[in-house]
């Protein structure tokens, strides 16, 4: 009886220790890099044209590090939630190594903040600049980006350059500018940078200015074509500078002038910013006085040089910050002469 | 030891068993199982041609609870590309896979020499009835001859000449590609058409200048594209001249931008194979693979439409070509 | 065992029952909580949609009432005012829209490029908006299809379509005021419904059943998945019942107010078992280690109680079974220590008492029989006393002092100095002294013959038990005998025994009255001096043992003979004494 009480406890005790061994930790398995990305909007050419640079550099890493990568694109659809929602999926259910994000609202970054801090996953900010403050909440946030102002100083530039040489740009001969801006979205901080100091740049460079109007066009080609459409017949011929905040507007705004058979003559300077594809070839073909390059390759590949620091080789040493953390990459301008 | 001692100890263990599989799952169901991580290779995994694939992928990931990882590609130029990628998925941890494979060529004897022993499921491609993967593909064949019926109408305009037709037949290498262009071919023999040229390769970049040199040496008046990107390529090509080409493409397309130019009247037919049910159905067979439950079908044949500018708008066709996710 | 057999049954079913009460219990209120919440989910969502949907209404009010509804379209632009609403609510709008009734645009925002051979009089929102003059419509949800977008843009939307009252060149005519709203804001708020992953889901539908939102829309609509949105079309607010592709679930249904769109919460019958799997998951383990808890509860209990118990009934029942010196398990609890203590006291003491009762019996007996021993007959004292008398009066004094003499000796003998174990030699002596008396008593009508061993002489024996033979002998072997009479006694010893014999040759004693001699119960003598026999017999067992003693043969006419069995024991002082005592040889 005493051999069977002892049997009995042998069994009970085995059990106890099967069930709570059973669930040990499994042994971490390498995996291939998984970077989350998620866009403001699919549909802004600049960004679609960084993915793409992204895209080629990252596969183009990977191939030379011997990993593989898989990169997955959120769209936001210009909804702050979304994008929240989206940043925690990335992070909690696809376990992303690292998550790039074009920020919505850039006054608002806290859920993904902390959501990538409980996780301890890095975030690089691209594009869209956060506040310096919020940066600061983590030693894993990064941000790559241009300089907004320079930006706006070249685009002021190239005007300016426009109207100092060529005289006859200034249609009416009042030796003041008429002109006209599309501005992107409100409250951005890039579309108020791009604004004010373009026009400040032009002021700097000894030109008189007349605002005829200032519109609003939230960075979209469309809106854009639309509110041109209205500035056109409303002041005609008397536009004798347009100046927008992305070169999808300042695209825009050429639509708008071919939907109303204005003469190419007859066409005002019109500058933009972000020296996309299609904006480079409006510059060719003379649509576009010229346009202020954002340097996407070069904000793709410092994107891609972060994710390999970060997720791969796990060192920072070969990074070059302009800031502690902040990569910023200078425009460049890019008129007539530079395509040729 | 008496015998209903040897009962007694029996029924000991035995509760025991049971307690212990229950305690088991119990705190499986808490730490929530390990899922399946299924690793997706298709070539330029990026371009908008896998928009709704990859739509319908993550639908599928969230109903059967599979972890997806997309690796991000280029263009493929070469088998030993997607070799390298496939090796090292499954040093990666891959439980399976879902492919799209560069060369169908010798196919079966490829997959042989790549020893998989995990559960796979090919795209655009065909299994024989001896292979252990399964396929998911859109009837190729059906896409080509329709492509060529869609061309010999606009051919019948044509009376005094041949209609020249210049086509986009992408990576031959690939069966899908291959089945739409013989198929093409075939239905188009006999009737009032001519193919003026036809460029094929795997990398879609340089297309545009070859259309424009093919062009300038026989100029065909439309042009047949194969697939997505193909299209893409042919749209960039007429827009490079402006906008004023109407009905000039015809082709297999599912992106935004190929349904823009339907839309806007360049593109005159839009051939959308439904990407999205394929992305799906390949997270279900896949799972059922990896759960050993009972497969449904061995070879899938996807749903494609024909689409023209009339009906992007129409109900069905709607929900196929934008699919309306969360 | 079956104390133990029953504890553990009556134990495994109050488990069972008092589990599957409780299981019960749980899933229905679980049940219960779920639709509840469902409910209340519902609700919730219900209050958003409709505040969402209100301040689309309230735009759509704004931009009608504020913008278009004083303004000449032909000499003012309403594009400003319409442009501030869209810019405050440019999250949930794609677009806001003027048409007069002919499908012309007048004018839009953001976007008011529409696209080449734009006709929107067979857009449903158009064509709704004028068939009801006086509501607004929601329409189902579509792609946006008015403007032309060179990003290649193509959005879901919600069209919230009015007709109005436009006028131009002072000319009031009818018009459609569209607002697009942006899909996603219906999106976003049933998808924050749908967060959970238990397998519920809730879904929108409009009054035709036609979906507007649901989680797997995508799949229903290409044949992958189905639902019972036509007949959900059809339901009261509140929660059904339904079987649907083979599963039970439960649906709650409620309305959105205006729109008559429905919202439907499903809740699967597999959700409400994923819930309680763990549940139930745990009612196994406990139920499992419960019932192993109480066989081996059971088993030490019987270890513990049982077991002692039944060594103790064992002990018992061998003493039941006549072994009167059982072992008496005494341990197990301090109760059954105790128990086996008493009651191995009790054995021991009623062992003590039984021991004394024989021991005293046997006294008692002892002095009984020591009391017969020496009751010589009263008639023979008396005859001799009358021969003597005879004798002396007839002159023969020798006689009569031999007479006397042998008397003496044979009282003598007889006491012994009250001693009960004398030696052989004296017993024989005594056996003489009683024959020569008896001799010239019967006038010498018997002969009698001694021959004992020299051997024997010298060895114990309970006195006076020849004597009762030999006059036993003169009584039935020679009283009634014709001839003369022969007794004779014989004194032997075969290995540790000795052997007496007294032999007659007189008339025998019958064989049922032989046996009966040496049996207690029979009193019935005719001579009375059968006493004299049962005693001797009886005599010789208490002092040396059962297995010595008297034995008769008797052939009837041809004589009889008494042995006397006793063992072989020296005569000495020391054995005297122990047997003077009474005690039998061990």
């Amino acid at each position: 009886m005493k051999k069977n009480a002892k049997f009995f406890l042998g069994i009970s005790t085995v059990i106890i220790f099967l069930l709570t061994t059973g669930c040990a930790e499994k042994e971490e398995q390498t995996k291939g890099i998984k970077v989350g990305v998620s866009l403001y909007d699919a549909h802004d050419t600049f960004l679609s044209e960084l993915m793409n640079e992204f895209n080629e550099s990252i596969t183009e890493e990977a191939n030379k590090q011997g990993v593989t990568i898989s990169v997955e694109i959120e769209d936001s659809e210009s909804s702050q939630a979304k994008q929240n929602s989206a940043v925690q999926r990335l992070i909690e259910q696809n376990e992303c190594d690292v998550v790039c994000v074009n920020l919505v609202d850039r006054t608002d970054p806290t859920v993904i903040i902390d959501t990538a801090q409980q996780h301890d996953v890095p975030v690089i900010f691209f594009n869209r600049e956060l506040v310096e403050g919020d940066l600061e909440r983590w030693d894993k946030l990064y941000y790559v980006g241009a300089d907004a102002r320079q930006s706006g100083v070249f685009e002021g530039e190239l005007a300016a350059e426009a109207f100092l040489e060529n005289k006859e740009y200034d249609k009416n001969g009042d030796g003041v500018i008429q002109y006209v801006m599309l501005e992107g979205e409100a409250g951005h901080q890039d579309a108020i940078v791009r604004t004010e100091t373009s026009v400040s740049t032009l002021i700097d460079n000894d030109l008189k200015v007349d605002k005829l109007a200032s519109v609003i066009a939230n960075w979209n080609r469309a809106q854009a074509s639309s509110k041109m459409g209205a500035l056109i017949e409303e002041y005609g011929d008397s536009i004798e500078l347009v100046l927008a905040n992305n070169d999808d507007m300042a695209l825009g705004a050429i639509d708008a002038y071919d939907s109303a058979e204005v003469k190419k003559n007859k066409r005002p300077v019109i500058v933009g910013i972000d020296g996309t594809n299609d904006g480079k070839s409006a510059v060719k073909s003379g649509d576009m006085y010229g346009t202020v390059y954002n340097d996407k390759e070069g904000q793709a590949d410092a994107m891609v040089d972060l994710i390999m620091a970060l997720a791969v080789k796990k060192d920072m040493s070969g990074i070059n910050f302009t800031d502690e953390r902040y990569i910023r990459l200078p425009y460049a301008k890019i008129g007539q002469q530079d395509m040729h | 030891m008496k015998a209903d001692k040897i009962i007694i100890i029996l029924i000991i263990f035995i509760l025991a068993v049971i307690g212990g599989t229950a305690a088991w799952q119990l705190m499986n169901m808490s730490v929530s199982d390990e899922s399946y991580n299924v690793t997706v290779v298709v070539s330029n995994s990026s371009s908008p041609r896998w928009a709704n694939f990859k739509e319908g992928l993550s639908q599928g990931a969230a109903d059967y609870g599979v972890m997806l990882n997309v690796v991000t590609t280029a263009d493929f130029s070469g088998m030993k590309q997607e070799r390298n990628i496939v090796a090292k998925e499954i040093e990666n941890g891959a439980d399976a896979l879902i492919l799209q494979l560069f060369s169908s060529y010798n196919q079966s004897e490829y997959l042989g020499s790549l020893n998989l022993d995990k559960p796979l499921v090919l795209v655009e491609s065909d299994s024989n009835p001896e292979d252990v993967f399964s396929s998911i593909t859109p009837d190729n064949e059906a896409i080509g001859s329709k492509l060529a019926e869609l061309i010999s109408v606009k051919a019948k305009e044509y009376s005094d000449r041949k209609l020249k037709v210049g086509v986009l037949a992408g990576n031959q290498e690939e069966l899908a590609m291959y089945q739409r262009l013989s198929s093409f071919r075939d239905s188009i023999r006999g009737k009032n058409i001519e193919i003026a040229w036809q460029i094929s390769g795997y990398t879609n970049d340089d297309i545009e200048m070859q259309m424009k040199n093919y062009q300038k040496q026989n100029h065909a008046d439309c042009v047949v594209a194969l697939g997505n990107d193909q299209l893409e390529a042919g749209i960039d090509y007429y827009t490079s001249y402006g906008n004023q080409f109407k009905n000039v493409l015809y082709g297999v397309g599912v992106s935004e931008k190929t349904v823009y130019y339907l839309d806007n009247g360049m593109v005159a037919s839009l051939v959308v194979p439904d990407e999205y049910t394929c992305g799906y159905l390949a997270v279900k067979s896949v799972y059922e693979k990896l759960t050993h439950a009972q497969e449904s079908k061995k070879n899938i044949q996807i749903d494609h439409r024909i689409v023209d500018r009339a009906s992007i708008f129409n109900e069905t066709d709607e929900m196929m070509i934008f699919p309306r996710t969360q | 065992m079956t104390i133990s057999l029953t504890f553990t049954a009556i134990a495994i079913a109050m488990i069972f029952a008092l589990f599957i009460t409780m299981y019960q219990l749980f899933v229905h209120r679980d049940q219960n909580t779920k639709i509840t919440s469902a409910g209340q989910m519902l609700d919730q969502t219900a209050l958003n949609l409709e505040d969402y949907l209100r301040n689309m209404r309230r735009i759509s009010d704004a931009i009608y009432y504020s913008a278009i509804k004083d303004k000449d379209m032909s000499e003012d632009s309403v594009v400003g005012d319409m442009d501030l609403l869209y810019e405050a609510n440019i999250d949930s709008l794609l677009s806001i829209a003027v048409f007069t009734k002919n499908g012309e645009l007048l004018s839009a925002v953001p976007n008011s490029t529409a696209k080449n051979e734009l006709d929107v009089r067979n857009q449903e929102w158009f064509k709704e908006a004028l068939d009801e003059v006086e509501n607004l419509h929601f329409s189902k949800p579509h792609i946006e299809n008015l403007f032309d977008d060179p990003a290649y843009r193509y959005k879901w939307t919600i069209s919230l379509s009015r007709a109005i009252e436009i006028t131009r060149n002072k000319t009031p005519e009818v018009g459609v005021l569209l607002v697009d709203m942006n899909y996603s804001g219906v999106e976003e708020i049933l998808a924050k419904a749908n967060g959970g992953n238990s397998g519920e889901y809730i879904y929108l539908i409009d009054g035709d059943g036609n979906i507007i939102y649901h989680p797997r829309q995508r799949l229903i609509s290409s044949g992958l998945a189905e639902e019972n949105n036509k007949v959900a079309a059809a339901y009261f607010d509140g929660d059904h019942t339904e079987v649907f592709n083979g599963e039970k679930r439960v649906v709650v249904s409620k309305s959105v107010s205006y729109t008559g769109w429905k919202l439907v919460n499903v809740i699967p019958d597999s959700s409400f078992r994923l819930g309680i799997r763990g549940l139930q998951l745990y009612a196994i383990l406990t139920i499992s280690v419960g019932i192993a808890a109480i066989i081996l509860l059971n088993l030490f209990l019987s270890y513990v109680i049982a077991h002692p118990i039944k060594r103790l009934n064992d002990s018992v029942k061998e003493w039941e079974n006549g072994n009167m010196n059982p072992k008496i398990y005494v341990g197990g609890t301090i109760e059954v220590e105790h128990l086996g203590r008493t009651l191995s006291r009790t054995v021991r003491q009623i062992r003590q008492l039984m021991d004394r009762i024989v021991v005293e019996q046997e006294e008692k007996r002892k002095s009984e029989l020591d009391a017969l021993q020496s009751q010589i007959n009263p008639h023979f004292l008396y005859n001799t006393l009358e021969s003597i008398i005879w004798m002396i009066e007839g002159e023969r004094y020798s006689d009569a002092v031999s007479m006397v003499s042998e008397l003496s000796s044979l009282f003598r003998i007889s006491l012994s100095k009250g001693k009960t174990i004398i030696s052989i030699e004296d017993e024989i002596k005594h056996a003489r002294n009683y024959m020569n008396i008896q001799k010239i008593r019967y006038k010498n009508s018997f002969t009698v013959d001694f021959d004992i061993q020299d051997e024997i002489l010298k060895c114990c024996t309970v006195k006076l038990i020849v004597q009762p033979l030999l006059e036993n002998a003169i009584y039935y072997g020679v009283e009634g005998m014709d001839g003369e009479g022969e007794i004779t006694v014989k004194g032997y010893r075969k290995d540790d025994d000795i052997y007496i014999d007294v032999i007659d040759n007189g008339i025998g004693i019958p064989e049922e009255t032989a046996q009966s001699l040496l049996t207690e119960d029979n009193h019935i003598h005719k001579h009375g001096s059968g006493v004299g026999i049962i005693n001797v017999h009886n005599r010789i067992k208490l002092r040396f043992g059962e297995e010595y003693g008297l034995e008769i043969e008797s052939e009837p006419d041809e004589g009889s003979m008494f042995r006397i069995h006793l063992p072989y024991i020296p005569f000495d002082q020391e054995n005297q004494d122990l047997y003077e005592k009474g005690g039998r040889r061990k």
